[in-house]
């Protein structure tokens, strides 16, 4: 039986609590705060401390990397989520796609946060309107506080979902255009990459960028059960407004 | 005496560090912990709204479908 019709949905995906799924949402939260730890264990005593080009300021690079990846990535799912919404109108797909959205959002923060910090240690300021990367990334930012400000406008459940997927979905096209933003729109402060040409470096990188993953997958499940419980909590309270308790 | 050039100022990018890693942990951390708390909430108006279906519906049954 549907969640929005189920009554007393007693044994719901979302009232199974915390420790549901292959791996308990409190291990895989702990495990990701953990690996973020272990990411900064490995900035202070495994890489060396300056790069090539950009010196010192170039360690901001292992916690701004992880996040501007992981925003790609919840965005993609987010777009992927929302698709399927579109073909199959299941309603979990809906709330897969919403939290990823918010999850993605919160890294894309991070990201334009932990980058103008660089930028001010790098290039002495904190944004630069000419430059393509930092500026799709805004057009990013604000497109999906767009999408979370349109489910937010919507109370009808099912209009509201079928909405946000097109519009996760249309959105999903900042994806290649930040990835490839310097390729496409010309470089200017923005380093095409930062010169990681020792071993220490190319895993911390990489290991930085698991370790937030791990952890944004663990906000992306709870997110998601709390969306579930919301959207149980609003069948209940329309099952009683219905009947008249 | 020769006086050796001292030598050109560096600038200090610790506190940028710092501030990068301790603004990404610290957004992080608030998110989870608004997270929680509204799970908490959401988990106790579920309770609460059950308890009222249930005395409205003593027997289990529902206003079904709508």
């Amino acid at each position: 039986m549907n969640a929005m019709t189920d009554p007393v949905p007693s044994t719901s995906a979302a009232r199974r609590g915390l420790a549901s799924g292959l791996l308990p949402l409190e291990v895989h939260a702990l495990l990701g705060w953990g690996l973020a730890i272990a990411t900064l264990g490995l900035v202070g005593y495994w890489v060396p401390s300056a790069e090539k080009v950009l010196g010192e300021s170039y360690l901001i690079f292992f916690f701004h990397f992880p996040s501007a990846i992981n925003c790609l990535n919840f965005f993609f799912f987010a777009g992927v989520a929302s698709a399927w919404h579109l073909a199959r109108r299941t309603s979990g797909s809906d709330l897969w796609a919403a939290s990823a959205v918010e999850v993605g959002v919160l890294a894309c923060t991070i990201t334009l946060v932990t980058g103008s910090i660089w930028a001010k240690a790098a290039w002495g300021m904190f944004w630069d309107m000419a430059d393509p990367r930092l500026m799709t990334v805004a057009i990013m930012w604000l497109t999906y506080a767009g999408y979370l400000a349109l489910r937010a406008s919507i109370d009808e459940p099912e209009k509201r979902a079928r909405f946000s997927a097109v519009f996760a979905v249309v959105a999903a096209v900042n994806i290649p255009l930040v990835y490839f933003s310097i390729q496409w729109f010309g470089k200017s402060h923005h380093p095409m990459q930062v010169v990681m040409d020792e071993r220490s470096m190319v895993i911390t990188r990489w290991f930085g960028a698991g370790a937030f993953f791990v952890l944004y997958t663990a906000l992306w499940r709870l997110r998601r059960r709390v969306l579930a419980c919301e959207r149980e909590a609003l069948a209940l309270q329309d099952a009683l407004s219905r009947s008249g308790a | 005496m020769a006086m050796e050039a001292a030598p050109a100022p560096r600038a200090d990018f610790q506190p940028h560090i710092f501030w990068a890693y301790g603004l990404a942990c610290a957004l992080l951390f608030l998110f989870m912990l608004w997270t929680l708390a509204q799970a908490r909430r959401t988990r106790a108006r579920l309770e609460y709204l059950e308890e009222r279906l249930r005395k409205a519906y003593p027997g289990g049954g529902g206003p079904g479908p709508a």
